[in-house]
């Protein structure tokens, strides 16, 4: 039996010690998950924990049907998207809502030519996976942000493979026109 | 195959997801079409990118100890909570019933409006509750953990060959073949880090006694965070724990060990070590290259004809002096590393000490002695809450102990008149 199974065995008999053990070496990946999510890091951190208490209260739901990784993904991912629709239906204002109105979270400086440096290519990036939907959000995350192979995000998000691969793709399509506008939007700028 | 079709599967040729018969047809249209060699060059680029993007994004340090605390504070509050609700229950009831009845008499109606008010007041006895549970069951803290050096995961790093590091990046020959006589120059470099938790029932006694331990030892104390609360020692339970991270001089750090756990009851004690004899060696023979290299330019200054030259020479002192800093920044990093050891402490208080590696007969003790704490503790919640409802037990049982006392004389009087008629 390998650490992970035992120390299951042990968190799901209401070891708090053996849990801590447990979640460790993931919780950069479930940080991760949650920052692209939210968008900002003080959302993640308390996504992130909220996730991890949350999967402590449903261990006993985890009966070993899919890897431990893919059902914390799954914690994480749904904590997440509750937390996104929540905030949806209270009519705050998301990064698109703030878009439509004039804001512009990249900030295009000045670059000359098409020298986008890593660090504002980053925060394009960002803010382009921000103006997703929370659901394309989250597969577009997963599996080119995390890498993780098409068949498992399925079971994250309980989905089936197809659906899985045409959210994928339209999300990378959606991305990219954000991507072209911010572009287009910053050539005229310098102009 | 038709550019659109190319495009509708550029995601899986991406991927390599397709059949072998359709990647080749994907490669054969690549090769032709050069619109849709910009598409694919494109769409690379942002994958690669964003699979880039989280290389340097990593979990709040604190992120793992908060969420096993309010999973702790939940714990506690569950085994208590039966007691408590109990009493929250018991309280609303006795108000509830006394005032329906007086509601059903038809008197003072307006009483109504205290019972909604009953309930804050009992919930927040019931937070104290909660709070004073949070160490309870600490103490019944499972086996110690394996020791930090195989949790982080240190690989001993083994010295690597150094000849081949050096000469690469500093290009001086005359560098190559000295790094076994300077690593034996410097000595073995290892950091040395230990990690020591600990419980106490003498939290604040035991908390000093490490603090002045380390400052008798020649080292110091460089963050220290305290949690929980000394006030609710009275109600049962100390929950007080205190983080603390410590410099300890190399040389002295098992004296300081065998020293702090004698102070504490220790759970989990463990020391790692790291070796960068290896990465030391390299720094030190590259800082040396640059420093020969820097005095040879220097001397070439002196032989200069022209501004160009000496421009020149200028621009290659700064890059010199920019590496020497940097190597010798490096330098003095690990010295301090391997000087002083970093020593984490996490001194926790309890009601009751547990023995690192207790028997059976220990943990059924244990347990007994705390589900019999947590129901002292529970019954002591359910006191308060009844105590704390004593205002409005008195003021029903006088204003039914007055109607009762009208409803009599009223009952006697129609009895009397009946008499008399």
């Amino acid at each position: 039996m390998d650490t992970d199974q035992l120390n299951l065995k042990r968190a799901a008999r209401g070891d708090e010690r053996a849990f801590e053990e447990l979640i460790r070496p993931y919780t950069d990946v479930t940080y991760r998950l949650c920052l692209r999510m939210m968008g900002n890091e003080q959302d993640a951190a308390d996504m992130a924990q909220e996730a991890l208490v949350r999967a402590w209260r449903s261990l006993s739901t985890y009966k070993g049907q899919s890897r431990f990784s893919t059902w914390l993904y799954r914690v994480t991912s749904n904590v997440c998207l509750d937390e996104l629709r929540k905030r949806r239906n209270d009519h705050s204002e998301s990064i698109q809502e703030m878009r439509k109105s004039g804001f512009e979270p990249v900030d295009p400086q000045e670059t000359p030519e098409k020298a986008l440096d890593r660090q504002e290519l980053r925060r394009t990036l960002e803010s382009a996976i921000a103006s997703l939907g929370p659901e394309q959000r989250a597969a577009l995350v997963l599996r080119d942000v995390q890498g993780l192979p098409y068949e498992q995000i399925a079971e994250i998000l309980g989905l089936n493979l197809n659906t899985v691969k045409s959210r994928i793709s339209r999300s990378r399509a959606a991305l990219r026109r954000v991507l072209e506008q911010e572009a287009e939007l910053s050539a005229k700028k310098r102009v | 195959m038709k550019c659109a079709l190319f495009l509708q599967n550029l995601d899986g040729y991406l991927d390599e997801s397709l059949s072998g018969i359709e990647m080749e047809a994907m490669r054969e249209h690549l090769d032709a079409c050069a619109e849709c060699q910009k598409a694919y060059r494109e769409q690379k680029e942002l994958l690669d990118a964003l699979g880039h993007l989280d290389e340097e994004v990593f979990a709040p340090d604190d992120l793992v100890e908060g969420a096993m605390h309010r999973i702790h504070k939940e714990r506690s509050f569950r085994r208590r909570g039966p007691w408590v609700l109990g009493g929250i229950a018991a309280a609303l009831c006795l108000t509830l019933g006394l005032t329906a009845l007086m509601g059903g008499m038809g008197t003072m109606k307006e009483n109504w409006s205290s019972s909604p008010a009953e309930a804050p007041t009992a919930l927040y006895a019931s937070g104290a509750g909660m709070d004073n549970g949070f160490s309870a069951d600490m103490a019944e803290m499972p086996e110690p953990m394996p020791t930090m050096a195989a949790e982080k995961g240190y690989a001993m790093q083994a010295a690597p060959a150094g000849e081949e590091r050096a000469s690469d990046v500093s290009g001086q020959s005359e560098a190559d073949g000295e790094t076994m006589t300077q690593g034996a120059e410097h000595g073995l470099k290892i950091i040395r880090e230990a990690r020591l938790e600990m419980q106490t029932e003498n939290y604040e006694a035991d908390r000093e006694a490490l603090i002045s331990l380390v400052s008798s030892l020649g080292g110091y104390v460089t963050s220290s965070e305290e949690s929980g609360s000394a006030k609710l020692m009275d109600q049962g339970g100390g929950n007080r724990y205190v983080s603390m991270v410590l410099r300890v001089p190399s040389s002295r750090l098992d004296e300081f060990l065998e020293q702090a756990r004698a102070v504490g009851i220790p759970l989990v004690s463990s020391v790692s070590e790291q070796d960068v004899t290896g990465q030391y060696t390299d720094t030190d023979r590259r800082l040396q290259a640059y420093q020969k290299q820097y005095d040879r330019v220097l001397a070439m200054m002196d032989k200069t004809a022209t501004v160009e030259e000496l421009i020149q020479i200028e621009s290659e002192l700064s890059r010199l002096e920019l590496l020497i800093e940097e190597n010798q920044g490096m330098l003095n990093y690990w010295d301090g590393r391997v000087n002083y050891s970093t020593v984490y402490v996490y001194l926790n208080e309890v009601r009751r000490v547990t023995p690192a590696d207790p028997t059976l007969a220990q943990r059924l003790q244990n347990a007994l002695a705390n589900s019999w704490d947590d129901f002292k503790e529970g019954a002591k919640d359910l006191l308060v809450n009844l105590y704390g409802s004593i205002p409005y037990i008195v003021t029903w049982v006088v204003i039914l102990g007055i109607a009762a006392l009208a409803a009599v004389l009223a009952v006697r009087r129609v009895r009397r008149r009946r008499q008399e008629k």
